[in-house]
């Protein structure tokens, strides 16, 4: 048993040697195993997405056309059932189901030059369009927040009814300016809108990467191009 | 100096897709020799990517040929005609 006492700032722990001797052996042991865990999982996740990245079965959804269908129906799915599902409580796990269903088409489309951590499954062409689609994602995930906290901020300056229309501010009879200024936002979503929220603005994100990887795919395998 | 236009600089050209027939191999076969994707050997003799240097030696050694008898700029090509 380890035993800790202080002496002013002197922190002094005993430990008894001959318990601690066989739990270190078994920590030792038990790392060990977990290592190997961690690395057998690892090398089932790499051989897996090596096979998916190189298998010509998946081509389908690697050339220009699927590119096209797999950025509309992703933004598709993001939106409107997106809407379909913040309006129905019932729809929120199948509308997950289908981003993530999204998300594995788009990774498999692109051969998971996303995912891989090192530079196996990646050359030299892939890691300049990935990194190209990187810098592209970043500038328009800039531009949406802009665009968010400018439509946010605005939106404090007018109200809307159907009666008046859009009624300015400034407009309003005992306008204040404290009234505009003190940016106060109410919402009231139930569990299942926040999810369905909190979703798609995951997925959105995500999705912006495979978006700015662009719509060009890879070219048909051609009797004049042999590929093998 | 600065860097020009993306429109405006100088394309390279290559012979890799004759030189790979040539020599009898594939575009996979190449790319194994290379150490990239068979796609992007398809990419690099489009001209729709330039290699980086070291993968350019590759494909020399790869081809057995020096690297000016498969890489030239647009502009080399066009003065020799």
């Amino acid at each position: 048993m380890a035993i800790k006492f202080r002496i002013g700032n002197l922190v002094v722990i005993t430990s008894d040697q001959k318990s601690d001797k066989p739990k270190k052996a078994l920590d030792r042991e038990l790392e060990a195993l977990a290592a190997n865990v961690d690395d057998f999982g690892n090398q089932v996740e790499f051989k897996v997405k090596r096979w998916i990245a190189n298998d010509r079965f998946f081509d389908g959804l690697r050339n220009t056309y699927a590119r096209i269908l797999l950025t509309i129906l992703g933004a598709l799915t993001l939106v409107w059932f997106g809407l379909l599902a913040f309006n129905d409580p019932n729809l929120t796990g199948w509308y997950i189901f289908a981003l993530l269903l999204t998300v594995l088409a788009q990774q498999i489309s692109v051969r998971y030059v996303f995912n891989s951590s090192g530079d196996d499954l990646v050359d030299e062409y892939q890691a300049a369009r990935r990194d190209r689609a990187f810098r592209i994602a970043y500038k328009n995930i800039q531009g949406f927040i802009g665009w968010v906290i400018f439509l946010a901020l605005g939106s404090q300056f007018f109200s809307f009814s159907e009666q008046d229309g859009i009624q300015w501010a400034w407009d309003r009879a005992g306008f204040n300016w404290s009234e505009v200024t003190a940016f106060t936002f109410n919402f009231a979503l139930d569990v299942n809108q926040v999810i369905v929220l909190v979703a798609a603005l995951i997925a959105f994100l995500n999705l912006q990467k495979y978006w700015a990887w662009g719509i060009k795919g890879e070219p048909f395998r051609s009797k004049d191009e042999p590929n093998e | 100096m600065g860097r020009k236009p993306k429109d405006q600089e100088e394309q390279i050209l290559n012979r890799i897709e004759a030189l790979r027939q040539e020599a009898g191999l594939s575009r996979q076969d190449l790319a194994d020799a290379v150490g990239v994707h068979y796609q992007t050997v398809g990419y690099i003799e489009r001209g729709e990517y330039s290699p980086s240097l070291v993968l350019a030696f590759r494909i020399a050694k790869a081809l057995n040929k020096p690297i000016e008898q498969i890489f030239t700029l647009e502009d080399d090509q066009e003065d020799g005609n």
